[in-house]
């Protein structure tokens, strides 16, 4: 029998499998969202992922908002990932592997359409050479865009997410928008950790209502607000703000054992 | 492209061997999923990438005989980059759009095209709403495969 021929007219993308390899090496991934800017998205992020390296989880941190990176002014990292012959190897801060576009871009602005921001997750996914890891938690931008849509897809079978909202009901309603799209994506949700609280709001039922549980609260820190641009990492981990935050992980089972399972 | 290439060879050849990697891992999962054998297949690399070419045939060349890639034919060619701005409509060459820039940013854009944007704008209007238009990544094309 003569041998049957197969031509493919598409183009094939090898960052497709370098991806793929890369996840192999990754037993959970994070997401963290928002609806709205400015809720304190990147700050959970960036100290939840202190607090993990900290527990001794392998933990690496990606920083996907893509317009607004903060983590490397958060955590105070600068300098280039290396280039070895595994990919491109991120800076590590007290253990925390970290990526960004902001590690390049070096505090500059960069413009970037929708297709435009596909690339560079796509091309930051294949690079990318994290350790192998316990966690790899995603700070997402606000809002249900391409960054989350594309790492969404990418991420599917290992991913959770957590949402971060202010008690107000303006960043809940939006909130609510973002848990609905993670539904429609099948990603679990973890639950909301609502910021920024200062009065009794009751933010178990402001969470019901938005469709997902509580992780839990963390009150207004002045000492965050006012003085993070001087804290650096090891400070950042004496504040009010990260007890807080401990608290709540170990509540929720430090952290999403329960929501795999 | 000059510029980039004075970077240390064995600095250039690590990216390229990373891409060599996902290029036969890439091929390997489509014969999989396909049944067939890959026979051929064409390499696509954007002048915006900076890629070295002889870095990633070295790398293929190297990894492909302990696969069963081991017989397959590949050439390479490179893709011309086009950057256009998306706010006057200018196109630039890729001479034209890197003008200027340093080595450092060079190599940013050597892993991340996009990144353009970031560091340099249009050459008739100012904007920096660049967008790469062609000549961006690496592409695999042409596959050729039969029944095994």
């Amino acid at each position: 029998m003569s041998p049957q021929n197969q031509n493919s007219s598409q183009f094939l993308d090898y960052r497709d499998s370098l991806i793929a390899k890369r996840l192999d090496e990754i037993n959970r991934v994070i997401l963290v969202g928002s609806g709205k800017g400015g809720v304190g998205k990147s700050l959970v992020s960036s100290t939840m992922g202190l607090l993990m390296s900290r527990s001794s989880f392998r933990t690496g941190l990606l920083d996907l908002d893509l317009h607004g990176p903060s983590s490397c002014h958060i955590l105070k990292l600068n300098g280039k990932p290396a280039e070895e012959m595994e990919g491109l190897v991120p800076p590590s801060v007290l253990g925390l592997e970290v990526m960004s576009v902001d590690l390049f871009a070096q505090g500059r602005p960069l413009p970037l359409t929708g297709m435009a921001k596909q690339e560079v997750i796509r091309e930051v996914l294949a690079l990318t050479a994290f350790k192998r890891l316990d966690y790899l938690i995603v700070d997402l931008p606000p809002g249900t865009g391409d960054e989350l849509l594309t790492i969404a897809k990418h991420t599917k079978t290992k991913a959770a997410a957590i949402i971060v909202t202010t008690p107000s009901k303006l960043s809940l309603a939006s909130a609510k928008r973002v848990s609905q799209i993670l539904r429609q994506l099948n990603i679990p949700i973890m639950g909301f950790i609502i910021n920024m609280v200062i009065g009794m709001e009751d933010c178990k039922e402001a969470a019901r209502e938005a469709g997902a549980p509580l992780l839990g609260t963390i009150k207004f820190d002045p000492e965050i607000a006012y003085r993070l641009e001087d804290l650096g990492p090891e400070n950042i981990l004496r504040t009010r703000f990260a007890a807080n935050l401990k608290q709540i992980l170990h509540e929720s089972g430090f952290l999403v054992e329960k929501v795999f399972k | 492209m000059e510029e980039i290439n004075k970077r240390p060879y064995w600095i250039q050849l690590l990216h390229e061997y990373t891409i060599a990697v996902g290029i036969i891992e890439t091929l390997k999962n489509y014969a999989a999923q396909s049944g067939f054998k890959v026979r051929s297949f064409k390499i696509v690399v954007g002048e915006l990438s900076m890629l070295n070419i002889e870095a990633i045939r070295m790398s293929l060349d190297m990894l492909m005989p302990k696969t069963d890639l081991n017989d397959a034919y590949y050439s390479i060619e490179c893709e011309e980059a086009r950057v256009g701005c998306g706010t006057c409509g200018a196109v630039m060459t890729f001479n034209e759009a890197v003008k200027e820039l340093g080595e450092d940013v060079l190599e940013t854009i050597h892993f991340l095209p996009e990144m353009l944007a970031s560091f340099t704008s249009c050459r008739v209007c100012g904007s920096s709403d660049l967008r790469v238009l062609s000549g961006r990544g690496v592409k695999v094309v042409d596959v050729t495969a039969e029944s095994k």
